[in-house]
């Protein structure tokens, strides 16, 4: 064992082989004051590190099926419109989902925020069944999904183009639908809550 | 015989996903100690960590295997981890500070004696707060060298520097720690004489 595998065998977070490493020490006075100048935080380490070992959480297997099934939901949408760029594909592709989910997380919470506040969010080509402008015979058992997607057509599909064709509309409300959708199957509520806040102003998803 | 992460992915490529399963299980445990040591926040970690995953899923097709697996999941989660930590800085508010339940490391079950559990939450604390005394690189460093169990080339992969610097981050990271140490412990001494003095 020469000094550099030494160094190695100190950090080895499976724990040393003391055997060579012990030789080793004894042979070279340098790296044994190292050892011996290391030696706190490498306990340290090894007393935390033991007991998360002994405590191994049983989240992996919790979300294990999930994140495979919510992911492939999510990939089926996004990779066949995925460009052919190679560079950093990871975080463009998983930062679209984000920022779709974002939007529609954004839009349900403005959505829901508007019908009971009177601020006058909707855009002037709100159709006439807009749940803001309607709010009065909206019920509160209303899917909050039918909301979303709502208002996603007036927010983000008609001001681009009034003439939008509704098959237009209605393609673009089912793509956001199976997104919405995939979103939910995520276990955890604090996806959503984190999502919302990614966008701190809300009014910039009306202008994608 | 197990198969091997690129088996695996190479597998997941061609429709085998329910494999990925097994990646995560491979990984999930030490990418959440790593996450929750950096973000300080055990659910804040487990967010990150299912990010991570949902992201190597999601981009499964652009893998490229002349890279390793691991050190592709890997930068992955150190990516969102600092993302995510510069979300923690600029909104606080937005997230909530770590206290013992949701610190770095999952503590001792239950039925573990007081004294143990308490000793066990006052290390796991004190790791933390001294992680995050030391600059970023170095920190990181650590964290995968003990919380990832990464080899010194993977780790010098995932943070994008040489094995040279990686091997001195963890060296010169360690030597801080330890000299924290020291002057907790001169510090503690010093209180402990005071006080029998004073009695």
């Amino acid at each position: 064992m020469n000094c550099d595998q030494a160094f190695d065998a100190m950090t080895d977070p499976n724990g040393p082989d003391n055997r060579k490493l012990s030789r080793h020490l004894r042979s070279c006075r340098r790296c044994q004051q190292m050892f011996e100048t290391l030696e706190p935080a490498l306990g340290l380490f090894a007393a935390v590190d033991g007991r998360a070992t002994e405590t191994s959480p049983a989240i992996p297997t919790r979300f294990a099926s999930s994140s495979v099934r919510m992911a492939q939901q999510i990939a089926d949408r996004l990779l066949p419109t995925a460009s052919g760029s190679h560079r950093n594909p990871p975080q463009r592709r998983l930062w679209g989902a984000v920022f779709a989910a974002a939007v529609a997380g954004v839009l349900l919470s403005v959505g829901l925020s508007s019908m009971s506040s009177h601020s006058p969010l909707a855009p002037p080509g709100a159709a006439a069944d807009c749940p803001w402008l309607n709010r009065g015979t909206v019920s509160d058992d209303e899917p909050a999904r039918a909301v979303v997607i709502t208002c996603v057509s007036c927010h983000l599909v008609q001001p681009r183009d009034q003439q939008q064709s509704q098959t237009g509309v209605i393609k673009f409300s089912q793509e956001l639908e199976r997104l919405v959708t995939a979103w939910r199957a995520i276990p955890q509520q604090s996806h959503d809550r984190h999502l919302v806040m990614t966008l701190s102003a809300p009014r910039a998803a009306y202008h994608v | 015989m197990p198969l091997s992460d690129a088996d695996i992915f190479a597998r997941v490529q061609r429709g085998d996903q329910e494999l990925f399963g097994q990646l995560v299980t491979r990984y999930a445990d030490r990418f959440l100690r790593v996450a929750a040591s950096k973000l300080g926040n055990r659910t804040a970690a487990e967010d990150v960590v299912q990010e991570a995953f949902l992201a190597a899923f999601a981009a499964r097709e652009s893998y490229d295997p002349r890279f390793a697996v691991s050190t592709w999941l890997w930068t992955i989660l150190l990516n969102l981890c600092r993302t995510r930590w510069k979300q923690q800085q600029k909104r606080p508010w937005d997230h909530p500070v770590a206290s013992p339940d949701t610190l770095s490391v999952p503590l001792p079950q239950p039925d573990t004696p007081a004294l143990s559990r308490l000793i066990a939450e006052e290390e796991s604390e004190q790791l933390h707060a001294l992680l995050n005394e030391l600059p970023e690189p170095q920190a990181d460093a650590l964290r995968l060298r003990f919380f990832g169990g990464l080899k010194f080339e993977e780790i010098a992969t995932a943070t994008e520097c040489t094995l040279s610097g990686a091997k001195r981050r963890v060296k010169t990271g360690l030597q801080k720690l330890s000299g924290r140490l020291h002057a907790l412990e001169r510090t503690a001494n010093l209180q402990a004489s005071l006080t029998e003095e004073h009695e």
